[in-house]
């Protein structure tokens, strides 16, 4: 190990927060708790692949201060100053698409519990073998 | 037991994790994102880098996940459609306090979400960033009253034009900068740091604003709807708080 | 052209509006959304003609103004051209399919998730970025957990959470797999991404890939991640799972295709293991399913296993891409025609599909032909990519992914024939209830359909070269027939009579039917014994009517192509054609379809032999039929052993002769011989022209050790003495029939085995006069059978004077079986001992000569118990058999005798065919007289002469000097020796073995049969604990996500 460097800090919280998730989706019996746990991991996802372009020391992205101008030929000086702002893409991305999954799913237990009565993970396994 | 031996899969899952950490550190930027951020200015005209990848170098992607959130309130509406025969009931109506503070804030909410994805361009956050903002300014709504309705139809008209809207913007690439989703030649990428600049980004970003949130302000209706459905649907005896 | 970055944006900007058009009406809706469709289709099918005859580049599409690594780019060449169709004709159909079905809460709310679900499918296919690939990818996922909720069935739901809870699984760990790609990579395009992945750590890469490899494992539904599919194609609607499996599934697999060029070829045994895990044990575990929709599941995870399995292969240019598309475009349509017509039939068991489709038009056919497809059968195209696949592992000496190949292919067969027999089966208690699929369940199914006819067709004539036209005009017939089934039984016999004939004539006239060679001796026994089932066929009765015609006409154009075979393929491609085809005309007698799909299995595990046998030699770089003589070593070996079982199995020698007397007694009546009479010879021409081809050409073979053909000489003597032994214990006048037809293929395996020119003439001379009196037997049996409606010998009695010509057609056919003067089967047993004593094999001389003997046991029944004895009083009326069948048996008799009387019209043609195979001669001509190289001489003509003499002289000893002959009545008890009926049993020919039974007992327990329903029973057992993984815990499926992440970490390359 590298020592404790702020990346390794943002990245050992994701990781904790994927195996909660994962951990209560694996465990708890209660369909919410499972989509919680769901969410829990997305959220995990989510940091870890921010924590993957952050730079300690760099700054947001957004070029909106007259000191990125100041020397147009030395476009790549910027790179310097900011982080990569890709993972943010992606992680606005992976963020709606966990919200519209996280959404069906909800829908999903709200049907099921209306129709088999109980949330229990183990009362909906009549499909099997 | 089955547990146990989960929790013990799962700890091989978190080492694997764990040992991709050296690999995580801080690094420079590749070649793709020094790109963006060296040109990005130049190539889009938006000072927000992130903006700009958003909806121009990856906005294929940003439609895809349109698509996603458009998808998944369709489905929640073909999931929860409503049985047959399933009688709804008069929910409990909320205190004076929320309905009051709901009515006052509805206002200013819905402004800022309009004033966070039309500078989307410009400073942080964008179209999905107003658009839930202006989602929560109704979900605040349905709480406060709670047999409220939105205006479905004007809703759903807002919600298609904006999504066609957007396809339409993509084919304006198409036929002027001869690529789906084109930025560059559709519109003067005007003065940095301005509002009107950055091309069609505003208006991409514009459009998808409105979208995500009139779709999940209709996400969230059909969901309480639906709770009030199954509140009395249900046989199971657990009445929806109906005194 | 039009740029096909309109597949996607064009369905979008319809979809976003599609709400608004739904206020205009649901009319409206589905046009527009059909329109549509028929618009991305059209674009995509436009491409496709420059794309595959190369005269347009693949494109490479931007997006956003900026081309890879800047931005999205996507790509549209000949792949995605086609799986583009693919996907458009799939959700066309499943609009047909659906659409009626909506009922009144999801009317106009489903078009739009089928039209988003396409869309992804689009974008899945076409995208080049890894990221935008993840996107669309969720697109699918959150698409088919919207859709599935289509329908009232709530297992539709419990299903899709549990698919949802492992697809969050999934993305989770491609996500991670992604992030890190992006950060060690610096790039998201898969077109740069490649070239860039492998300057990675390796360390980072090995965790990366399993990540990666774990979420497409969940997206693939592969084992033991499949369990939410199989639970989704159990519980959803089946025409959903339709517009999935030929959209979003093949978008996935492709999508899988553009990722695993990142991973280092130290994967590829991992992907290739984890692939065919999936298939065969996919395959296996379907076996054990009652549930006709689960099944299917099992089917689509099994195939997209094998798919899996040819990525890597495909990527190292083992086997071409071209191969797996065929296959691929073989499931899509075969798969989605069967999911189609699946959604007709409410139930979900296997009951419920007892005589479907039996009523309206052509739900019965698109579903056979769905299951050939599906089955890797010719002429579809899954067939030639499977050949393709198997010819390339041979070529890399891969025998043992044969091996499992193969043995899943098995398994295909297995559970897909038993649900076809549940199909054929009526059951005339359910007509009521059955469902009839209406003309828009239909247009998909037909659609696919001919498409993979047609596809089909056109790869039957690139691979095996355009068929002579003889076979093609026969083929063609049958189609025809197929299509009219519902003509009288005159007009479509006479049709294909003449069809035969023309053929015949045809083949005639260009000299391909000379009987001094090999083929030639064969297509004239085919057109022949085509002939006369034809011609017997025109008085109508079983096996004479609705499609059985048409179907006969194809297996006729498929026995033609094998005989005229000179590649292995084309040998091969003919038997499998020749196996559905007889198996189809099986299952239309009255109890047939058992016995039918146990013949198709046993029939099935031939060819798997015999295909295996063809890739020891193909491995060996050995193509053609005559080069096989140029194997040697352990090719040679592995080809003539898994050839040689192949063709035992198929023939029924002893051990696998379980399928036939089923087979032979259950199949319509007037099919059965040319069953006997042609297609069990079929495999003793694949030991002339194959196996014992390696034998001849391979000294080293038979003299090393055990002698292999002494070892199959065997076989054919105790198959020959075993089924005489089981012929005798028969009640049932075709069963009998039948274990003495499969016994006499002994007698020529016995004959072949000597693999001397004295043998050969034998068994061919055998292999004719076979055909002749068997066949003649058979239709004297058939005529009783449509006579008195019953097939129990002791039911019958006292038919001589009711049916005399039946009654001289037996006599004859018996004399000419049991092998006594005058008639030819002494000459055809006469050779054969000559052979034997020759090549010095005394043991099977005994075994063939007291086989021969006892057959006179049950010969003897046939004509004493069905002619003789006393006229049941229900049979008083009893007519002779129609004009057509009389003609056909009278033809018989004549060959019969003229082969008796002058053997030699026969025999010289062999002699010059045997002339030519061994340089060597087995007889001499003297006059009327046969002489063999050891100087043994025998006049058949002379005999013959003898006989008629010393008859006539003991009639008239008789007349002079006995006394007069008096007539009793029928009922005279005494005369007959038996009681009036009722009671049957107490007639003196129910069980009338008794004694010898008491012999033999002990020789003749079903013990085969009790082996192999043990291995069924056994294996079952096994298999029914495997598949109890699939718990039906959504819990469970996401701890075997888990596990495989654990499993992959532990047995993967990277650690």
């Amino acid at each position: 190990m590298n020592g404790l460097t702020p990346s390794t800090l943002y990245l050992a919280t994701a990781i904790l927060l994927i195996l909660m998730g994962l951990a209560a989706v694996l465990v708890k019996r209660n369909l919410l708790k499972m989509v919680l746990g769901l969410s829990l991991v997305d959220t995990g996802i989510h940091l870890l692949i921010a924590a993957l372009g952050a730079h300690p020391g760099r700054t947001a992205p957004i070029l909106d201060d007259a000191k990125y101008l100041a020397d147009p030929h030395t476009l790549l000086a910027r790179v310097n100053l900011v982080v990569d702002p890709v993972p943010q893409a992606l992680v606005l991305t992976a963020i709606v698409i966990g919200v519209g999954v996280t959404a069906l799913m909800l829908s999903y237990v709200v049907r099921l519990y209306a129709r088999r009565g109980s949330l229990d993970i183990g009362e909906i396994g009549r499909l099997k073998w | 037991m089955k547990q146990i031996f989960s929790l013990a899969l799962l700890a091989i899952t978190g080492w694997l994790l764990w040992s991709l950490v050296p690999y995580g550190q801080a690094t420079e930027p590749g070649p793709v994102s020094s790109h963006y951020i060296a040109h990005g200015l130049q190539e889009n005209g938006g000072s927000n880098l992130v903006t700009s990848i958003v909806v121009n170098y990856r906005g294929f992607d940003t439609l895809g996940e349109v698509t996603v959130l458009f998808l998944s309130v369709a489905g929640a509406g073909f999931v929860l459609r409503r049985r047959s025969g399933q009688r709804r009931v008069a929910p409990r109506p909320s205190s004076e306090f929320v309905q009051t503070g709901a009515r006052m804030l509805f206002a200013p909410m819905v402004l800022f979400g309009v004033y966070i994805f039309v500078h989307g361009h410009l400073t942080p956050g964008g179209g999905f960033q107003g658009g839930a903002v202006i989602a929560s300014a109704v979900l605040m709504l349905l709480l406060a009253d709670r047999d409220h309705h939105l205006p479905h139809g004007f809703m759903g008209w807002l919600e298609s034009l904006a999504g066609f809207g957007y396809v339409l913007t993509g084919f304006l690439g198409l036929a002027i900068g001869g690529s789906f989703l084109a930025n560059k030649g559709v519109l003067p990428l005007g003065q940095w740091n301005r509002l009107f600049s950055a091309g069609v980004i505003p208006i991409i970003y514009t459009l998808v604003g409105l979208k995500v949130g009139t779709e999940l302000s209709t996400l969230l209706d059909v969901m309480v709807d639906s709770g009030r459905d199954h509140g009395e649907a249900d046989a199971h005896g657990q009445k929806g708080g109906a005194a | 052209m039009v740029n096909p970055i309109l597949l996607v944006a064009v369905p979008l900007g319809v979809g976003f509006l599609l709400p608004l058009f739904g206020k205009l009406g649901r009319p409206v809706a589905v046009a527009v959304h059909g329109a549509t469709i028929l618009f991305t289709t059209a674009v995509a099918a436009l491409w496709l003609p420059g794309l595959i005859d190369g005269s347009t580049a693949p494109l490479d599409i931007t997006t956003g103004g900026w081309s890879a690594p800047i931005g999205i780019t996507l790509r549209f060449g000949l792949p995605e051209a086609v799986l583009c169709v693919l996907a458009g004709l799939t959700a066309l159909a499943s609009l047909a399919a659906l659409t009626p079905r909506e009922d009144a809460e999801t009317v106009g709310r489903s078009g739009l998730l089928q039209l988003l679900v396409l869309t992804g499918a689009f974008g899945l296919i076409m995208t080049r970025d890894l990221f935008n690939l993840y996107v669309f990818l969720e697109i699918s996922s959150i698409g088919t957990y919207a859709i599935v909720a289509f329908g009232r069935d709530d297992s539709a739901l419990e299903a899709g959470f549990k698919y949802m809870l492992i697809g969050a699984a999934a993305s989770t760990f491609l996500l991670v797999a992604i992030a890190y790609l992006y950060k060690l990579t610096g790039t998201l395009s898969l077109v740069n991404m490649p070239g860039l992945v492998h300057t990675a750590p390796a360390g980072a890469l090995a965790i990366v890939m399993l990540f990666l490899l774990a979420g497409m494992a969940i997206e693939l539904k592969l084992i033991p991640v499949n369990g939410p599919a199989l639970d989704l194609y159990d519980g959803a609607e089946p025409g959903v799972m339709a517009l999935l499996t030929g959209a979003t599934v093949n978008g996935v697999l492709f999508a899988f295709w553009k990722v695993s060029a990142l991973f280092p070829q130290a994967w590829y045994p991992v992907l290739m293991t984890m692939g065919m895990i999936t298939f065969t044990g996919g395959n296996l575990m379907a076996t054990m399913q009652d549930r006709p929709r689960r099944m299917l599941g099992y089917s689509s995870s099994a195939q997209l296993g094998l798919l899996v399995f040819l990525v890597p292969l495909v990527r190292t240019g083992a086997v071409p891409m071209l191969a797996a598309g065929l296959l691929l475009i073989n499931h899509t349509l075969a798969k989605s025609a069967l999911l189609w017509l699946a959604g007709v039939i409410p139930g979900k068991t296997l009951d419920d599909w007892t005589g479907a489709f039996r009523s309206g038009f052509g739900g019965r056919v698109l579903l056979a032909a769905g299951i050939l497809a599906i089955t890797g059968l010719p002429p579809f195209p899954g067939f030639w990519g499977k050949w393709t696949v198997v010819t390339s592992l041979a070529h890399a000496g891969m025998n043992g992914w044969i091996t499992a190949l193969l043995l899943g292919s098995l398994f295909e067969f297995i559970y897909y024939y038993r649900w076809y027999q549940r199909v054929q089966t009526e059951d005339d208690s359910r007509t009521a209830a059955r469902p009839v699929a209406g003309l828009w369940d239909l247009f998909g199914p037909a659609l696919f359909g001919l498409g993979g006819l047609v596809l089909g067709l056109v790869w039957t004539v690139r691979m095996t070269g355009t068929p002579t036209e003889a076979v093609i005009v026969i083929a063609a017939v049958g189609l025809v027939l197929l299509l009219v089934k519902n003509l009288p039984a005159l007009v479509l016999n006479l049709a294909g009579l003449l069809g035969v004939v023309a053929a015949a004539l045809w083949l005639g006239r260009t000299g391909a039917l000379a009987p001094d060679t090999l083929p030639g001796l064969f297509q004239l026994l085919i057109l022949g014994g085509g002939a006369l089932v034809l011609l017997a066929g025109l008085s109508g009765g079983s096996g004479a009517s609705g499609s059985v015609p048409g179907l006969f006409m194809i297996l006729v154009s498929s026995l033609l192509m094998l005989a005229r075979a000179e590649t292995l393929l084309q040998f091969f491609a003919g038997w499998e054609i020749m196996t559905w085809s007889s198996y189809l005309i099986i299952g239309h007698g009255r109890r047939g379809p058992k016995p039918a799909s146990i013949y198709m299995v046993f029939s099935g595990a031939a060819g798997f032999l015999v295909l295996g046998g063809m890739m020891a030699a193909i491995g060996a770089g050995q193509t053609t039929l005559a080069g096989l003589g140029m194997l040697t070593g352990s090719a040679a070996v592995w080809a003539w052993t898994l050839l040689g079982l192949g063709f035992l199995v198929k023939s029924a020698a002893v051990g696998a002769h379980v399928w036939a007397p089923g087979a032979y007694s259950e199949s319509p009546d007037l099919f059965t011989p040319f069953l006997s009479g042609v297609i069990s010879k079929i495999p003793m021409f694949g030991f002339m022209v194959a196996a014992l081809r390696i034998a001849a050409g391979n000294l080293a073979l038979v003299t090393d050790g055990l002698d292999p053909l002494w070892l199959l000489g065997a076989v054919g003597a105790v198959t020959a003495f075993g089924m005489t032994l089981l012929a005798v214990f028969q009640e049932d006048a075709k069963k009998l029939l039948a274990y003495s037809s499969v016994g006499q293929v002994g007698y020529i395996v016995v004959g072949l085995a000597i693999l001397s020119p004295l043998g050969w003439t034998a068994a061919l001379f055998h292999v004719v006069h076979h055909l002749l009196f068997k066949g003649l037997l058979f239709f004297a049996i058939a005529g009783v059978i449509m006579r008195t409606g019953t097939r129990t010998m002791y039911e019958m009695g006292g038919l001589i004077k009711k049916m005399p010509l039946s009654f001289i057609s037996t006599l004859i056919g018996i004399i000419a079986l049991s092998g006594v003067p005058p008639l030819a089967g002494f000459t055809g047993k006469w050779l054969l001992y000559q052979a034997l004593l020759a090549k010095g094999w005394y043991f099977i001389l005994v075994l063939v000569m007291f086989a021969s003997v006892v057959a006179f046991v049950y010969l003897f029944r046939l004509i004493h118990t069905v002619f003789l004895g006393q006229l049941k009083p229900q049979h008083r009326t009893v007519r002779e058999v129609p004009l057509p069948l009389a003609v056909t048996q009278v033809l018989m008799i004549i060959g019969t005798m003229a082969l008796a009387v002058y053997p030699q019209v026969l025999l010289r043609p062999l002699d010059a065919l045997v002339r030519g195979q061994f340089q060597a001669a087995a007889l001499t001509f003297d006059g009327t007289a046969l002489v063999t190289a050891t100087g043994a001489t025998f006049n058949p003509t002379h005999m013959m002469v003898l006989v008629v003499i010393l008859f006539v002289l003991m009639a008239l000893g008789l007349l002079v000097l006995g006394p007069w002959p008096r007539k009793v009545g029928q009922l005279d008890i005494g005369f007959a020796g038996e009681l009036p009926p009722p009671p049957q049993e107490l007639h003196y020919a129910a069980n009338f073995a008794q004694p010898y039974r008491r012999a033999w007992a002990h020789l003749v327990q079903p013990r085969v049969m009790r082996f192999w329903n043990a291995v069924a029973d056994g294996g079952g057992g096994a298999v029914d604990l495997l598949r109890r993984m699939y718990s039906g815990n959504g819990q469970t499926y996401v701890m075997y996500a888990v596990l495989l992440v654990a499993v992959l970490a532990l047995l993967g390359p990277g650690r």
